[in-house]
C-alpha cells in the first residue's frame, strides 16, 4: 500500500486509471487512489500539484466529487509543455502527485442561503465538486441557480452531467455561449446577462464565481449591481504557482499568497490587488 | 388584445420603471401585443426599421447570415429585454435578423408615433432616450467582453 506523503515538496507517484476527452483541448484524468489509506480525502475547490516527470509541475484543481475518495480526477487543458504532457498520458502511465493544497468554497457559510455559481470557460472545473456537495446535501441550501459561460456549444465541458442537472426540478442551472450556430437553443451572449435572470435573495446569497480574470471582474460588478454584498462573493483565482504551500514567495501579492490564503479567496480581501495591471 | 393589458405588460418591464404617469400613458398609447411562434422573424437584416420591440415572454436571436460560412447567433434576448434602437436612428434599417426561439409574446411600440411624441414632449423624449441608452450601454459592454474570447487560452485571444 503507497504511504501517505507527509513531506509537501515530495510528490508521490500515482496511476492513471481512466482518460476522457471533454473537448479539443480539454482531458480529464481519473488517478487511482483506493490504495492510499483513506482514499484522497480533499474540500471543494482545493488543488494539487501534477508532476509530468522530467518535464515539470502544474497546479491542477481537483474536478471530482470529493465523496469519492477512491479515485482522484483532474480535467486539464493543454497550454503549454506540462498540461500537454499531462494530457498526452495513458491509462496505467504514471504522475507525480502533491496536495489537496489551498483554500476551498464556503459550502459551510453557504448552508440555508441561495447559492449562485457562476463558472465561465475551465473555471467550471474547480466548481465542480462544490456542485457535487451541494446537490448530495440539495436540502441544506436553498435556491440553487447554476450559470454557466462557454465559448461555443462545443467547448461546454462535462456535457451530459450539465444535462442531467437541468433536469433536476430543485437547480436552476443556465448555460450560455459566446456564439453558436441557428441549431443552438440555448442562450447566447456572456456569463454575467444570466446572472440578471437568477432568482436569489440579494441579503443573503452566496455566490462562487471561476473563470478567467476579466469575466470575474464583470460578474462581481453584476452581483454587486444586484445587491450581493463583497463579502458574500468568493473567487477563485488562477495566479501562477511554483511551490504551492507558501515557501517559495512565486505567488505573493502584498501580504497573500495565493497558493495557501487561496486559490478561493472572498472577494473583499482580494480586491485590493484583484484588477490592478502589476499583479 | 386591450389598452389595460398593454398598460400591464408594460409596468412589468424594466424600462418602465420611474417613468412617471404622463410618459407612461403616453409609451403605452404607441403600443400593442403580438405573439410570435418559435421560428418566426421579428425583423430582417436590412428592411426599414418602425418598431421598437419590449419580450414580455419568451426569448428571441440575433442572427447574422453570411452566405459562406451560414447563421451566426450573436446574442439572445429574454424577458424585460428591448429590442432596436434603429428605429429611432437614422438610416432606419434592422442591421440584424430577429428571430423567436420559443412562443414569444411581445410589446410592440410603433416607432415613427413614438417619434412624434418625443419631439413635441423633450421630457417624455428625453426619459425614453435614457432609457434606451442604458440598455444600448450595458449591451455593449457585455459585447465588449464577449468580442474579448475570455475562455480561449491567453496567447489565442484577441488584443
Ligand atoms: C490554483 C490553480 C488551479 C488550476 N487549475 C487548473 C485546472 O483545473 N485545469 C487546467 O487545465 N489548468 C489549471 N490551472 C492552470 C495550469 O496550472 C496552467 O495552465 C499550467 O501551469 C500551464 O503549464 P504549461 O507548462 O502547460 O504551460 P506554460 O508553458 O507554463 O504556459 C503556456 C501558456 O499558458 C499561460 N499560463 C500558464 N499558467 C497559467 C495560468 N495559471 N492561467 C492562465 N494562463 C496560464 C502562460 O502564460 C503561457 O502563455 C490552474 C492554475 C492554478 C494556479
Ligand atoms: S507558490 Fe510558492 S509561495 Fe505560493
Amino acid at each position: 500500500m503507497t504511504p501517505v506523503r507527509t513531506e509537501p515538496w515530495v510528490p508521490e507517484t500515482v496511476a492513471i486509471k481512466r482518460i476522457a476527452r471533454e473537448s479539443a483541448d480539454t482531458t480529464t484524468l481519473v488517478l487511482d487512489t483506493s490504495a492510499r489509506p483513506g482514499g484522497f480525502a480533499f474540500k471543494p475547490g482545493q488543488f494539487n500539484m501534477l508532476y509530468a516527470f522530467g518535464i515539470g509541475e502544474v497546479p491542477i484543481s481537483i474536478s471530482g466529487d470529493p465523496a469519492e475518495t477512491g479515485e482522484l480526477v483532474h480535467t486539464i487543458r493543454v497550454v503549454g509543455k506540462v498540461t500537454e504532457a499531462l494530457t498526452g498520458l495513458t491509462p496505467g502511465s504514471t504522475l507525480g502527485l502533491r496536495g489537496p493544497f489551498g483554500t476551498h468554497w464556503p459550502l459551510e457559510k453557504a448552508r440555508d442561503r441561495d447559492v449562485l455559481i457562476v463558472a465561465g470557460g475551465l473555471g467550471l472545473v474547480p466548481l465542480r465538486p462544490a456542485i457535487y456537495e451541494i446537490l448530495k446535501n440539495r436540502s441544506a441550501y436553498r435556491r440553487v441557480n447554476i450559470m454557466y459561460g462557454a465559448r461555443t456549444p462545443h467547448d461546454i465541458l462535462f456535457a451530459n452531467e450539465i444535462s442531467e442537472w437541468r433536469g433536476r426540478l430543485d437547480v436552476s442551472l443556465r448555460v450560455t455561449v459566446d456564439s453558436a450556430g441557428p441549431d443552438w437553443f440555448g442562450h447566447v451572449g456572456v456569463v454575467t446577462t444570466l446572472v440578471k435572470l437568477a432568482r436569489f435573495d440579494p441579503e443573503t446569497a452566496v455566490a462562487m464565481v471561476c473563470g478567467p480574470e476579466i469575466m470575474m471582474r464583470f460578474a462581481v460588478r453584476e452581483l454587486e449591481t444586484q445587491g450581493l454584498a463583497d463579502e458574500r462573493i468568493y473567487l477563485s483565482t488562477e495566479r501562477n504557482l511554483q511551490c504551492g504551500v507558501g515557501l517559495c514567495g512565486h505567488c505573493q501579492h502584498g501580504n497573500v499568497f495565493v497558493c495557501k490564503d487561496g486559490p478561493v479567496f472572498r472577494y473583499d480581501r482580494l480586491a485590493p490587488f484583484f484588477s490592478k495591471r502589476e499583479v | 388584445m386591450s389598452d389595460t393589458m398593454v398598460a400591464r405588460w408594460l409596468s412589468e418591464t424594466p424600462c418602465a420603471q420611474g417613468l412617471g404617469a404622463k410618459n407612461f400613458a403616453k409609451l403605452a398609447s404607441c403600443g400593442w401585443i403580438e405573439h410570435f411562434q418559435p421560428g418566426a422573424f421579428l425583423a430582417r437584416e436590412g428592411q426599414h426599421a418602425s418598431t421598437f420591440f419590449l419580450i414580455h415572454a419568451g426569448s428571441v436571436a440575433l442572427e447574422l447570415h453570411d452566405a459562406a460560412t451560414g447563421t451566426a447567433l450573436t446574442e439572445t434576448l429574454g424577458v424585460g429585454d428591448a429590442i432596436g434602437v434603429s428605429w429611432l436612428i437614422p438610416p432606419h434599417r434592422y442591421h440584424v435578423d430577429v428571430r423567436a426561439l420559443e412562443p414569444t409574446d411581445m410589446l410592440v411600440f410603433d416607432g415613427d408615433r413614438l417619434k412624434k411624441l418625443m419631439d413635441e414632449d423633450p421630457d417624455f423624449g428625453f426619459a425614453i432616450t435614457r432609457r434606451l441608452l442604458a440598455r444600448v450601454y450595458s449591451r455593449l459592454e457585455e459585447l465588449r467582453v464577449q468580442r474579448l474570447d475570455l475562455y480561449q487560452p491567453a496567447e489565442g485571444r484577441q488584443p
